[in-house]
């Protein structure tokens, strides 16, 4: 017979007191090992549970621990104190300072300690050493990792992984033994091969056995990602990686899906190498031993990469997926074909809709949000009312709720009554992020703007019905910036309205009461849409109102109101331009510097902005949510953003630059990309770029930087016909840029430039272009 | 009668009871030779220590907690963490390095001066001693100016881990000393 007892201790968790305790038990000599342990788990629990942002002990606590845990150290042949003692040096190497101390402790049980202990030693050593002492750890790690036992060498790579931040030297000195461990079938001894003898149930049983086959041979996936690492930057590397273990050759579940990954990375790179990733996505789709996990990561593989000739398998396996009995087979592969769905042709669709039908009522919320946003992209979308009914009695949260907002947006204009109630609601709901509700704002902006583009379809007594519901919203919002861009709904299309409009003014100046200043300033605008009725009001406001904006706005307005005809600026491609914008107010600091108030002329838009990549940025900023749902590439949309944005910057910045240097130059045509005239050794790193005029007229806009470490005084640049360009002084990695007409340069086939600065001189030839 | 029990058990315990013993010196002196010479009989390879090995010797009975700290002027500064509860010194002197003998001995008079240490016994290996070049103890201890510690048991004496001569010598000198100490 066998009795089981718990008994609870009762002892303080107080930091200072465990501090304490393992300061004066480690520093006994001898040490109670037993004493230790418990002490150690303490401590161990302590800084694990820490919730604080704060280390739970400061540097010079964790550093007297530290050391009073190294002593430790003496006693051998006790496995089990010993793996504590990894486990809290591991933790204090963050807090404690000099922690190399337990270096060659730890090294010595690398070498010579049984398997057990191996593993966390190894784990240890990488948190103590430091950019000088990784080379010291090499040789350990190359025979750890090509130890015979799965543990010892999956740790060992997985800590030379981390070692890479460190030091990426000595890693790079692992490659070898890394390949050799790719395909190698190693045995781990943590898990035992059979099902141990304990009454579970089915569940536990497939979770054991799972875990059993995906663990098996783990330093397999460990090695291919070390190995991908070293060699990222090697093209020809990572593809002999890669047919090195091929899925087939490669038994560990977690390695033949990371093969998978690492195929899509390579074809990503380079779009002809699709043909060696087919067999292998074959290979899995087949497969009839492969993991769910590895299915659908071919199914998703293939749908990044849009391979047409297997959509319909893909669309099978999916459909078997989500007829899966686990629940996260089934949520992977609904979220996977929400986000792809859109590629699918109309039968595939259909097919796969069937399927996801029944998943609508599914007990789990996120499949069937994700089921029915699937269904309305597919677009099959006749059972829309009852499939937004659902979504009512869904109790759904807020990142649910976005999502399917997202999808809803592109249905709005055909089903406007049905989800325009629906995101009122959203709307109106006390709960709700700020998010949340933007994104309805959105929605609901998106539909007044498609009707006016589409010239008012929509019935003006649904509108303003809507409008008024936004009225009833507008008195209880706690967003300020939610509200005040209903307010501007509120302004813009309710001015529009043919009946009587005072209603939405009431509204709209109730507000003017009642909130905070940038609510008022929007309320102010939104007034002076309602021309006729609220110039009393604004009056009233530009007179009374506490805040400067909102007077200036009143202002402004009732005085352009007076001047009856001042051609705004209206242009819808102008006022979505950044770039027009940034130039407008570069121009207006000038006028106002300048002091000269009689004549303002406003920029014209430069054709150039508008045809070539800027446009793209612009109209690919405006698509971003759509594009989202579309394809994984907003990724880099962000950054090619920033660097047109860059340049576009450059472009204006300079271009006002050369306007104050040279006049009647006319409009500008085009501008070079950047072109380097010297190499990158040089002392002086120039480039230049061209700067075309419809004057038929050119200037360069040369860039020279000093790679020198020293400042370089009176640096005196003389061309051909050129008058002198004195920089007094460059300093050391000093950008400067001396812009110069082309006519000012000889018309010969090469230009000098003599660059003379106090001790040197140095002449420069370049082709002229 | 019951005096004379609790004495006896008093001498028992304290003979069964673990010494502690540092092995100090300069980096490069072979003090981590000298430790494993001590714990396997045989000289083995060894590369500078960063931080520390310890080793439990079982010496004629004695149970031995030796700690070899490395030597390089990094980690000297952290000898002092491992003070407490110290019975023996054994600091070790590169024979042959006549350049930093005067660093040694600068080394040792710090270490010397720690209030925890002031107890501890302290023996002096002269290391090398079967290279061609190694000076002579007299002559070493004409820079240590071992005479002029008069409070503490020491001794100086010449050893070479690779043949092993000496270092016996040495450790039954410091043993007894030490149980003296902690008999008293």
């Amino acid at each position: 017979m066998s009795t089981k007892t718990y008994k609870k201790l009762n002892e303080s968790n107080d930091s200072m007191a465990i501090f304490q305790d393992c300061l004066t038990s480690f520093n006994e000599s001898p040490v109670n090992p037993k004493k230790c342990r418990i002490l150690l788990s303490k401590l161990y629990k302590l800084i694990i549970n820490s919730t604080s942002s704060e280390p739970v002990f400061k540097p010079q606590e964790a550093t007297s621990l530290f050391f009073s845990i190294s002593k430790l150290f003496q006693h051998q042949n006790n496995d089990s104190l010993r793996q504590y003692v990894y486990l809290v040096i591991k933790e204090l190497s963050t807090m404690s300072d000099d922690i190399l101390m337990a270096t060659a402790s730890i090294m010595k049980d690398i070498q010579s300690a049984d398997s057990i202990i191996k593993p966390n030693a190894i784990r240890s050593l990488v948190r103590v050493l430091d950019s000088s002492t990784a080379l010291t750890a090499e040789r350990l790690l190359k025979s750890s990792i090509i130890s015979s036992n799965n543990d010892i060498s999956s740790a060992a790579l997985v800590s030379s992984y981390h070692l890479l931040k460190i030091s990426d030297q000595t890693c790079k000195r692992l490659i070898n033994e890394t390949m050799e461990t790719v395909d190698s079938k190693k045995n781990s001894n943590r898990l035992p091969s059979n099902i141990p003898a304990v009454d579970l149930n089915n569940e536990e049983i497939e979770k054991f056995q799972y875990l059993r086959v995906a663990n098996n041979h783990m330093s397999q996936y460990h090695s291919l990602g070390l190995a991908y690492d070293l060699k990222k930057n090697d093209d020809m590397g990572l593809l002999k990686l890669i047919k090195q273990c091929d899925p087939t050759s490669v038994d560990n579940s977690f390695a033949r899906m990371e093969i998978l990954r690492l195929s899509l990375k390579i074809v990503e790179r380079d779009s002809n190498k699709i043909d060696m990733i087919v067999p292998y996505l074959e290979w899995a789709l087949n497969g009839t031993s492969a993991n769910n996990f590895i299915i659908l990561e071919a199914c998703k593989i293939i749908l990044k990469l849009k391979y047409k000739p297997f959509y319909s398998i893909v669309v099978e396996r999916l459909t078997y997926l989500i007829n899966d009995r686990s629940i996260s087979s089934k949520f992977a592969a609904v979220r996977l074909i929400s986000k792809f769905c859109h590629l699918f042709e109309a039968d595939l669709a259909k097919k796969i809709g069937s399927d996801i039908e029944v998943l609508v009522n599914s007990g789990n919320k996120s499949i069937s949000t994700y089921a029915i946003t699937t269904l309305l992209k597919i677009g099959d979308a006749n059972n829309i009312e009852s499939l937004i009914n659902t979504l009512k009695a869904n109790d759904i949260s807020d990142d649910f709720k976005i999502i399917i907002i997202d999808s809803l947006s592109k249905l709005i204009f055909r089903f406007p009554k049905v989800i325009t109630d629906f995101l009122l609601d959203s709307l109106r709901a006390h709960e709700g992020s700020n998010v949340l509700k933007n994104k309805v704002v959105d929605c609901l902006i998106q539909l007044f703007t498609e009707d006016q583009n589409k010239e008012l379809v929509l019935t003006e007594s649904f509108k303003i019905d809507v409008l008024e519901s936004l009225c009833d919203f507008i008195e209880d919002c706690e967003y300020t910036d939610v509200l005040s861009r209903v307010i501007f709904i509120l302004g813009e299309y309710g001015s529009k309205i043919s009946v009587d409009s005072s209603v939405f003014v009431r509204h709209i100046y109730n507000r003017i009461n009642l909130e905070n200043s940038i609510i008022r300033s929007s309320a102010v605008t939104a007034l002076a849409k309602f021309p006729n009725i609220t110039n009393s009001l604004l009056e009233n406001i530009s007179k009374n109102d506490v805040d400067d904006e909102v007077r200036d706005r009143a202002c402004i307005t009732l005085a352009t109101k007076k001047l009856n005809n001042v051609s705004a600026v209206k242009d819808d491609k102008i006022q979505n331009n950044s770039i027009y914008l940034k130039q407008l107010e570069a121009r207006l600091n000038l006028y106002v510097q300048n002091g000269d108030y009689t004549t303002f002329d406003l920029p014209e838009v430069p054709d150039i902005f508008m045809d070539d990549d800027v446009e793209d940025t612009v109209g690919e900023h405006n698509d971003y949510d759509i594009k989202e749902d579309y394809d994984g590439k907003n990724d880099n949309a962000g950054d090619d953003d920033s660097t047109a944005d860059k340049k576009s910057e450059y472009i204006l910045n300079t271009e006002l630059l050369i306007k104050e240097l040279y006049t009647d130059l006319g409009k500008l045509t085009n501008v070079s990309d950047f072109k380097k005239l010297t190499d990158d050794s040089s002392e002086f790193i120039i480039k230049c770029s061209r700067f075309d005029y419809d004057s038929e007229q050119t200037v360069y806009d040369f860039e020279i930087k000093n790679t020198l470490d020293f400042t370089v005084n009176n640096v005196n640049i003389e061309g051909n016909e050129l008058e002198e360009i004195i920089i007094s002084e460059l300093k050391p990695n000093e950008t400067t840029h001396i812009l110069m007409k082309a006519s000012l340069l000889s018309d010969g086939k090469y230009w000098i430039l003599q660059f003379v600065a106090d001790d040197f001189e140095e002449v420069f030839e370049f082709d002229s272009y | 009668m019951g005096q004379l029990f609790s004495s006896m058990f008093d001498r028992l315990f304290n003979i069964n009871k673990d010494f502690r013993i540092l092995i100090l010196g300069l980096d490069g002196a072979g003090k981590t030779s000298i430790l494993y010479r001590l714990q396997i009989g045989d000289i083995v390879t060894t590369k500078p220590t960063i931080g520390f090995n310890v080793e439990t010797i079982n010496y004629k009975n004695i149970k031995l907690n030796v700690w070899d700290l490395g030597g390089q002027t990094s980690i000297r500064p952290y000898w002092r963490c491992y003070y407490t509860n110290t019975q023996g010194i054994i600091f070790v002197i590169d024979s042959t390095d006549t350049e930093r003998l005067q660093l040694a001995s600068t080394e040792l008079r710090t270490m010397l001066k720690e209030e925890e240490l002031k107890d501890a016994c302290l023996l002096v290996l002269c290391n090398k001693q079967d290279l061609q070049n190694a000076q002579s103890i007299d002559k070493i201890n004409e820079t240590l100016q071992l005479y002029d510690l008069k409070d503490r048991n020491w001794s100086i004496l010449g050893c070479s881990a690779k043949t092993g001569d000496g270092i016996n010598e040495g450790l039954d000198w410091l043993i007894d000393v030490v149980k003296e100490n902690n008999t008293e």
